[in-house]
């Protein structure tokens, strides 16, 4: 007899309970955290537990079976359901929270992760400021997710203009519609989690009637698709300098020219990558805040020749 | 055991198949003229075998790992022991070696300084204490259980970056929240500083609740942490807890107000060759790199169109951005790219190097431009040249990203500085901080070794350190004894190693093999009274004694007449040099060698012979050069008048400061004037008479580069005239040679077979290299239509084997030719072929090489200044006569010479002499005495002048 996704819930917390019973009176395990939720909703495609065991640093010893790759993974099981941990020293997994914590999306990462054991305050704490998002934080992530935005807006127009295939306009103007909705969350400090779309209808229903449920509906045309895209439009025009703070902040202390490479370096500790950074900078170029120029620069370190490399100025 | 080390039948370079017995045990002296084959014997024979027998020794395995020797020519040598050889030649360029280095004394200093040296902390410079993660560990969980306890980590800002990349690398080493001056701080938040204030700032590393079993994870944590906070913590309780245990806790932990600790010292944080102590910025070099404008425009009476500056810091072509940026900075600041550099504006001068200081101006395209349409009219502001490039260079640097080539440019405009950083400590902020007796290793390291001996032996420390520290006093002092002894007392340990003579390297390494205290041994040294005044011969000459005295053998090939004196046993080589020589002329006792009428030593040391000294000493031409203010080094403030058109000596004892006088105040000053603006000459206040010096020419004691290509006329430069005249006979002509057919360097006219070696390299994997004359050409390293073009009948090959005294006559028709092989006779080297492989020149004869390369050169104008570094290196008292007549020469010419020199046979001769002294290092710097020989002999306060008054009675 098949059982239903309730019972199937039971089972499975069942034997994570006897599990955490048993880690608890292990002196070198410091916390456990369940990756994933036990809910009717998730469980359905289930067939295994998967958890973090952060363990007290230099305990446990590679084995060969562990092969290359530097985390550590072991399978145990309880009632009869298979439990897939990955063995985590608590020093490395402390820069796993801290250290990486940088992005909306990477907050996620821990966000969808529950703290079922610790012995730790300090696991609790950092468990605790990973789901808050920091405002430098939330900045870059408003920034990465507004390149989302940015970067097919032109191609829709190619798909709309030049191939005349409105279909697949409307497929990646859907595209955007998540992106928007990856930023309305983001906005409010919140933790980005799967299918936000919901959320930011809740937050600005007159945007995603226009970019969202009106495209998503059975009646489409061509004056929908304009309309939508327009909206996007206004709404990064009024908000770009929110929205791309980290590029405009760098921009307002540089009185010269700034090549790519030396905006690449200065976001080198960020999540922000070069394909962000020109994306940003080829907007804000169109709407006349930056002028863009070329400098000379050498391909390789052996190189001779110059070749040149975008570059950008305030332009005032 | 054997008591005579004995040679059958030596037959290496010039040797004509000798036999020699030499006493072991003693302090054995080799003599002989220039070339005469001291060296064949000394190192190529007794050396070169006892180190191949050693070798040999080894096994198959072992013998792939080391470069195997070859066998000398030689039938037997009898009685070797270990042999050690310490020449002149190994100077390291590295610029990561120093004294210290050399001497492994930085590597003792360093392990007092993590044993016993007292940190400080960064913010209050109050002592702290040094503690061991794991007391660290123990003092945390003594706390109450449930204490939740701050560790922290104090960082110092990144030297040339902002605050935010100081937080974004905390961030990325793992870290999100911090203090800043107490107040705590999430680094995710936007943080704004001032960049002009210092906060103090410290990572929060840890928080840690005392419980049971967290041992493992507090050390742990503190280790990762250190790799951030350079090994200081401090440690404070967040929770609450009762006053007294809590200032329990705080009572024993670090500062006062800061409760700064730090971790266990390491031996590598006080080395600049180790991550955990360089300098960030500079890496531990102590260096710096920065433009000097004057080199980015070599040619100043060129126009910025016609490319003033160096091609690879702009390229002016019209289609590229920096042809567009000049016109656009042309047209806005109204001057013309036609106009020379010289003549532009200092305003003009001053945007091109250093930008429009964010002033914007139009892109204007230059006429005929192709490309770069769609920049016209965009405002741009512009960096400057100069702040562009040190941008560059600081970015490559960075990121590990200089490549030879950009290196080389870089060095072609850029000139070195001091760190900004450290200021040439090359050690990062916190390890200056550790001091014992209030001094770091730095501060010590900049002490003369006489100096570090008294404070090395004065250093007192708590009782449960002492054991270590006398341990390590013990090899201190042992190593600066020897140093001292033999007269380097002026060294300090900071001094780089390339900036060593070749005596003072040698007698550096030479203290290490005394500290080593090992007998049995066989010593051979290249002259180590090099670079010596005679008062510091003394202590060198004990020294040797001392080798001798532990039971070692000790041959020196050597010219001084004190040594020679010194020596239980003399073997003396001659009696010509080259072809004349490669014979005993005498062996045996001193005594006996004065008594030997055939033994040209012999004869200068019963006073037979003599250099002879003019009666009547020449004044010059009433010009003077005049250097105020000198304080280069340990220079005192000196004024100085050197008068020109004469033969002037430097004399004084060895770091009097003779060369930061001449080399590096004097001669750089009138370098920088007259040829390279970017040479930095010693700190003086003022220098004049520049205008009575045409050219000035300076000759160390650099050896040449010594490659089986070169020979005298190849390192002369004449090979290529020779080339060119072969070129121009008919039957070259005929056959279309050009000059490079001649050239046994480049395809074409070569032997392939041996590519033009004329010697054919068979490589043994484990056994020396086998060397065969080449079948094909013979050994004659051209092919044969090369060989058949020939000159007055004599073909190329005949040419290099033609002597240089014969060369002379031969090429008498060439002047250029002529000059130069007439340059090379004059000194004395007539017996050597023109094709002399440099490999296997004396040293004398590569020092004379290396002079008649710069005497030979014809651009010089009138009055020249020839400024010597002990030419007489390498020469015997008959080779010093011909090199004194050759400077004669100069002067009776109306040039100028001053020579840097400890021989009194060279002193006594010139007709002005400036002692300095009394002693070197910080007893040094001033002048003891000026005037000619005889004036300078009644002056008793000169160490000089007292040797000349024996020497002119």
């Amino acid at each position: 007899m098949s059982e239903n996704m309730e019972q199937k819930c039971q089972r499975f917390q069942k034997a994570l309970d006897i599990f955490i019973e048993r880690v608890e009176k292990d002196k070198w395990i410091q916390a456990v955290v369940l990756i994933g939720e036990i809910s009717p909703q998730t469980i359905w495609s289930k067939e295994h537990l998967f958890l973090w065991v952060i363990e007290v640093d230099g305990v446990t010893k590679r084995r060969k079976s562990d092969g290359g790759d530097e985390r550590l993974f072991r399978t145990y099981t309880e009632e009869d359901i298979n439990i897939v941990i990955e063995l985590i020293p608590r020093t490395r997994f402390k820069l796993m929270v801290e250290g990486n914590s940088r992005t909306a999306f990477t907050h996620n990462f821990f966000a969808k992760r529950i703290l079922v054991h610790s012995k730790d305050s300090s696991i609790d704490r950092w468990f605790q400021q990973a789901h808050q998002l920091a405002t430098s934080d939330q900045e870059t992530s408003l920034m990465i997710a507004t390149t989302w935005v940015i970067q097919p807006l032109k191609y829709i127009d190619q798909l709309i203009h030049t191939k005349k295939d409105i279909e697949l306009a409307r497929q990646e103007l859907l595209g955007v519609a998540h992106s928007l909705a990856a930023i309305e969350i983001i906005l409010r400090g919140e933790v980005y989690e799967h299918q936000p779309i919901y959320k930011a209808i809740d937050y600005n229903p007159q945007l995603f009637a226009t970019v969202y449920q009106e495209i998503l509906g059975r009646q489409r045309s061509m004056t929908k698709l304009k309309k939508a895209l327009q909206a996007v439009r206004e709404y990064l025009e009024q908000n770009h300098q929110h929205y791309l703070r980290p590029i405009i902040k760098f921009y307002q202390n540089k009185p010269h020219i700034v090549p790519l490479s030396q905006i690449c370096d200065s976001f080198a500790h960020t999540q922000i990558y070069p394909w962000h950074i020109v994306c940003v900078c080829e907007w804000l170029c169109n709407k006349g805040f930056l002028e863009k120029i070329s400098l000379p620069i050498r391909i390789t370190k052996k190189s001779i020749t110059d070749v040149e490399e975008p570059a950008y100025q305030v332009n005032k | 055991m054997e008591k005579i080390l004995s040679v059958r039948g030596a037959r290496e370079n010039n040797l004509k198949n000798i036999d020699v017995e030499i006493p072991r045990d003693k302090l054995v002296v080799v003599t002989g003229v220039s070339g005469s084959g001291k060296s064949s014997l000394a190192f190529d024979t007794i050396y070169a075998e006892g180190q191949r027998r050693f070798l040999e020794s080894m096994s198959s395995w072992a013998k792939r790992f080391v470069q195997q020797l070859k066998k000398p020519q030689v039938d037997f040598v009898s009685g070797l022991s270990p042999v050690v050889c310490i020449d002149q030649k190994t100077i390291t360029k590295n610029p990561r070696s120093t004294v210290g280095t050399m001497t492994d004394i930085l590597d003792y200093l360093r392990m007092l300084y993590a044993s016993i040296g007292t940190p400080k902390c960064p913010v209050c410079e109050e002592p702290v204490e040094v503690w061991s993660l794991y007391r660290m560990m123990e003092h945390i969980l003594s706390l109450p259980m449930g204490t939740e306890v701050e560790a922290r980590v104090p960082v110092l800002k990144i030297y040339n970056e902002d605050y935010p990349y100081l937080l974004e690398t905390i961030r990325a080493s793992g870290y999100r929240n911090i203090r800043i001056d107490g107040k705590l701080q999430d680094i995710g938040n936007e943080i704004e500083l001032d960049e002009s204030q210092n906060y103090f700032i410290e990572v929060i590393a840890d928080v840690f609740t005392v419980q049971k079993n967290i041992d493992k994870q507090i050390i742990a944590s503190l280790e990762h942490a250190n790799q951030i906070g350079a090994g200081l913590f401090s440690f404070h309780i967040i929770s609450k807890i009762t006053k007294n245990k809590r200032d329990e806790f705080y009572r024993a932990c670090g500062c006062k107000q800061h409760f700064i600790l730090s971790s266990e010292m390491h031996h590598g944080w006080f080395t600049f060759n180790d991550a955990a102590g360089a300098c960030n910025t500079c890496s531990g070099l102590g260096t710096s790199m920065r433009v000097h404008t004057p080199l980015l425009v070599p040619d100043p009476s060129r126009s910025l169109r016609n490319g003033a500056f160096v091609k690879e810091a702009l390229n002016c072509d019209k289609n590229t951005w920096g042809g567009r940026i000049l016109e656009s900075l042309a047209s806005h600041y109204k001057f013309s790219l036609d106009t020379p550099f010289a003549k532009l504006k200092k305003s003009v001068v001053n945007i091109l190097f250093y930008g429009t200081n964010g002033e914007k101006l139009p892109i204007v395209i230059p006429q005929g431009a192709t490309q770069g349409q769609h920049h016209e009219g965009k405002e741009v502001s512009y960096r400057g040249i100069a702040i562009d490039i040190e941008h560059k260079y600081n970015w490559y640097r960075k990121y590990g990203e200089a490549s030879n080539w950009s290196e080389e440019y870089y060095r072609k405009i850029m000139v070195e500085q001091p760190c900004p950083d450290c200021k040439g400590t090359r050690l990062k902020k916190q390890r200056c901080l550790v001091t014992i007796d209030n001094k770091n290793i730095y501060q010590i390291g900049e002490m003369p070794l006489e100096e570090l001996h008294s404070f090395i032996q004065n250093i007192k420390t708590e009782d449960k350190h002492l054991q270590i520290l006398q341990t390590i006093q013990r090899e201190i002092i042992g190593r600066l004894d020897t140093l001292i002894n033999i007269g380097l007392n002026y060294l300090n340990l900071n001094r780089r190693s390339a900036t060593l003579s070749g005596g003072e390297s040698q007698r550096i390494r030479l203290s290490s093999q005394i500290g080593s205290g090992l007998m049995g041994m066989l010593y051979v040294l290249d002259e180590p009274s090099i670079g010596l005044h005679a008062k510091d011969n003394a202590k060198m000459i004990k020294t040797l004694r001392h080798l001798r005295d532990i039971g070692n053998t000790v041959i020196v090939v050597e010219h001084d007449e004190d040594t020679i004196r010194a020596a239980d046993y003399i073997v003396e080589v001659g009696p010509g040099p080259g072809v004349h020589g490669g014979e005993i002329v005498m062996s045996g006792t001193v005594s006996k060698m004065i008594k030997d009428n055939n033994s040209i030593t012999g004869l200068f040391l019963s006073g037979k012979k003599q250099i002879s000294y003019p009666k009547k000493r020449n004044k010059g031409n009433g010009k003077h050069l005049e250097i105020k203010g000198a304080q280069h080094n340990n220079l005192d403030n000196l004024d100085i008048k050197i008068p020109l058109g004469n033969f002037t000596c430097i004399t004084g004892a060895s770091g009097s400061g003779k060369s930061s006088l001449i080399h590096e105040t004097l001669y750089k000053k009138l370098y920088s004037l007259k040829y390279d603006s970017r040479v930095l000459s010693g700190k003086h206040t003022k220098f004049s008479g520049h205008e009575h010096v045409d050219s000035v020419i300076h000759i160390d004691q650099s050896p040449i580069g010594r490659t089986s290509r070169s020979n005298p006329a190849t390192y002369i430069g004449f090979y290529d005239n020779i080339r060119k005249l072969f070129a121009s006979t008919d039957t070259a002509k005929e056959k279309g040679y050009s000059a490079s057919q001649f050239s046994f360097n480049v395809k074409g006219g070569r032997c392939e077979e041996c590519k033009g070696e004329g010697m054919i390299t068979t490589k043994l994997a484990f056994m020396p290299d086998v060397e065969t004359t080449c079948p094909n050409c013979k050994g004659k390293r051209y092919n044969e239509d090369t060989l058949s073009v020939t000159y007055k009948d004599k073909n190329i090959f005949d040419v290099l084997e033609m002597s240089i005294e014969k060369g002379v006559a031969f090429f008498e028709d060439n002047k250029l030719i002529a000059k130069k092989l007439s340059v090379l006779n004059d000194l004395g080297l007539g017996y050597l072929t023109i094709g002399h492989p440099a490999t296997i020149l004396s040293g004398g004869e590569a020092q004379r090489v290396k002079l008649a390369a710069e005497l030979a050169k014809s651009k010089r104008g009138k009055h020249n200044l020839y400024i010597f570094d002990e030419p007489t290196t390498g020469l015997h008292f008959a080779d010093i006569q011909k090199l004194l007549d050759c400077l004669r020469g100069f002067v009776d010419k109306g040039h100028s010479v001053i020579v840097i020199e400890h021989n009194l046979d060279v002193i006594k001769t010139a007709d002005y002499i400036i002692d300095l002294g009394p002693e070197g290092g910080e007893n040094g710097g001033r002048i003891m005495a000026k005037g000619t020989p005889e004036q300078i002999a009644k002056q008793k306060k000169s160490h000089t002048g007292q040797f000349l008054a024996k020497l002119l009675k």
